[in-house]
């Protein structure tokens, strides 16, 4: 926690001494900073006692069964910005939700100073974000989503999605629409809650690169990244119990978790926009590095009409992630604690989730949307549905209503 | 006032909807999708070295939207909530008439905007003409 804040200090005397430069560097001229935000107030209900259904792997807690509950999609965000002359603007985000821990404590998230100098080129320095997101780069503006919230299958699964680092844009135009390149890189930022734990990732370096093509109607996406952690122990403990165990095949289980890792991501996208018609398509490829290495697919399509206020949209995704290593081991009787700490592991990330469903989302004012929202989610094995001990949860099949309120000030 | 909007902005489009610049921009002319690119904040600049202040006429919001990129004004706003709050840019300065925007357009170089089109005058240059 200590470091956290640190580098959050850290982060904002750099950007507050970095927007002093540069408006001295515009003859002392003081920038505009503009105050906004966003949030949203969301309630959700299935009938699976005894499981809590989340959005992401970075909450401890989302929607519980047999009763409404609020804390899966509810979240609010401040933003400050301000821009300078000679191409320099600057952005300090915070964003209260449920976190990793099952608290409300407010996180920096996109914080920078940018320069802009042309439209060929962008560049930014602080806490960013990847983008992996068709709707926004943020899991958190509901407004800028068309659904309740940004597909778990897909994107829930997806952690450590911001970094303190830079990144680098280019553009130009191609055909008759524009074609951007952003290469960025830094240390990733983030906790996840796995196994009714918190868990907080050692300092992992994040690499990617985005290419996007957008024209008036249509986006197309083609995203690449990498996160490389190093002195990851949480496994240790069990590969020095297995060393232990005076079985060859055991010992060289134990020698397999490794403490270096790469979590690989790779994917395309599509967002097409013509009059009242929307479509979107998102399809991911994963692979973790760590024993035993593990491979996933994941893909989600919403399409949508506007009408009038109204916009109904059905979804649909599903995500699978298996280990694709042999990971066989039979121990002695006696050993039965450890042989079930060690199938825990193998199994740890192993997820097939699938669901589809259809909403109505409401504009009926300027900046504020409604949105209803009835997903049918089965699942073979699932780390976004757990049980009260933070489990994850097997065989599966829940039907979820969501009611959010979205808006942006 | 919604019903003021909507008749300001039915009386716009049978006039057309003019895309103004200031005189001394040195523009004479520029594309549908350059004027959608900057008023999607993809670009971010009327020429090179030249930052643009892009103008959102409010009550002609609607009517400019749904000609340029037939999208309604909540999808635009969707929009805009993406990009805000990722730090790409920010949207559009609005000003509530055309006889302000003209003004603004007319004092800055960098400025570009709409008005309905019968409300042209000297003080600032078409550059693009949209119909409904």
């Amino acid at each position: 926690m200590k470091t956290r804040h640190s580098t959050t200090l850290c982060l904002l005397a750099i950007l507050l001494s970095l927007s002093a430069a540069a408006s001295a560097d515009n003859g002392g001229q003081e920038p505009i900073w503009r105050l906004s935000g966003f949030g949203t107030f969301g309630a959700g209900y299935h009938g699976s006692d005894g499981l809590t259904y989340r959005r992401d792997l970075e909450q401890a807690g989302g929607h519980d069964g047999g009763r409404v509950g609020f804390r899966g999609d509810s979240r609010i965000g401040v933003q400050a910005s301000a821009s300078f002359d000679a191409g320099w603007s600057a952005q300090i985000q915070s964003v209260s939700r449920l976190d990793s821990e099952g608290k409300w404590t407010p996180q920096l998230s996109w914080t920078f100073l940018r320069y802009t100098p042309s439209d060929t080129l962008d560049m930014r320095i602080g806490r960013l974000g990847v983008d992996l997101y068709l709707d926004g780069d943020s899991r958190h503006v509901g407004y800028a989503f068309t659904a309740v919230r940004p597909a778990p299958e897909v994107l829930g699964v997806v952690t450590q999605d911001l970094f303190d680092g830079i990144d680098l844009t280019l553009r130009r135009p191609a055909g008759d629409g524009l074609l951007s390149l952003r290469l960025y890189g830094g240390r990733s930022r983030g906790d996840l809650s796995l196994y009714g734990r918190q868990y907080r990732p050692p300092e992992a370096r994040r690499l990617g690169a985005t290419l996007d093509w957008v024209s008036e109607g249509l986006t197309l996406r083609a995203a690449w990244g990498d996160t490389y952690t190093t002195r990851d122990t949480s496994l240790q403990p069990l590969a020095t119990a297995l060393a232990s165990v005076p079985i060859p095949l055991a010992q060289a289980r134990a020698a397999q978790f490794d403490t270096s890792h790469h979590l690989t991501f790779a994917g395309l996208g599509f967002l097409f926009e013509r009059g009242p018609f929307s479509a979107q398509g998102m399809f991911s490829w994963s692979r973790f590095s760590q024993f035993p290495t593990y491979h996933g697919q994941g893909a989600n399509v919403i399409l949508g009409y506007r009408v009038g206020a109204f916009k109904p949209y059905v979804t649909y995704s599903r995500v699978s992630l298996d280990p694709s290593e042999e990971t066989d081991l039979s121990l002695p009787a006696p050993l039965a604690g450890l042989q079930s700490a060690y199938a825990g592991a193998v199994d740890r990330l192993t997820m097939n989730q699938r669901s589809i469903g259809a909403g109505v989302r409401y504009d009926f004012a300027p900046n504020y949307a409604v949105k209803f929202q009835v997903d049918r989610i089965n699942a073979a094995e699932s780390i976004l549905i757990i049980d009260s001990r933070g489990m994850p949860a097997r065989d599966v099949g829940m039907t979820l209503y969501s009611i959010a309120l979205d808006f942006v000030f | 006032m919604a019903l003021w909007l909507a008749l300001y902005g039915a009386a716009a489009a049978a006039n057309g909807i003019a895309v103004i610049v200031n005189p001394d921009s040195g523009i004479d002319s520029i594309s549908r999708e350059e004027v959608s690119h900057l008023f999607l904040g993809r670009i971010k600049h009327l020429q090179p070295g030249m930052p643009a202040l892009v103008i959102d006429t409010l009550p002609l919001r609607q009517a400019f939207y749904q000609s340029l990129v037939r999208r309604g004004i909540p999808e635009i706003n969707a929009y805009w909530a993406r990009l805000r709050f990722s730090g790409r840019t920010q949207p559009p300065l609005q000003i509530e008439d055309a006889a302000m925007v003209i003004e603004r357009v007319a004092r800055d170089r960098n400025a570009i905007g709409y008005i309905n089109g019968a409300l042209v005058d000297s003080r600032v240059k078409t550059v693009l003409r949209l119909e409904d």
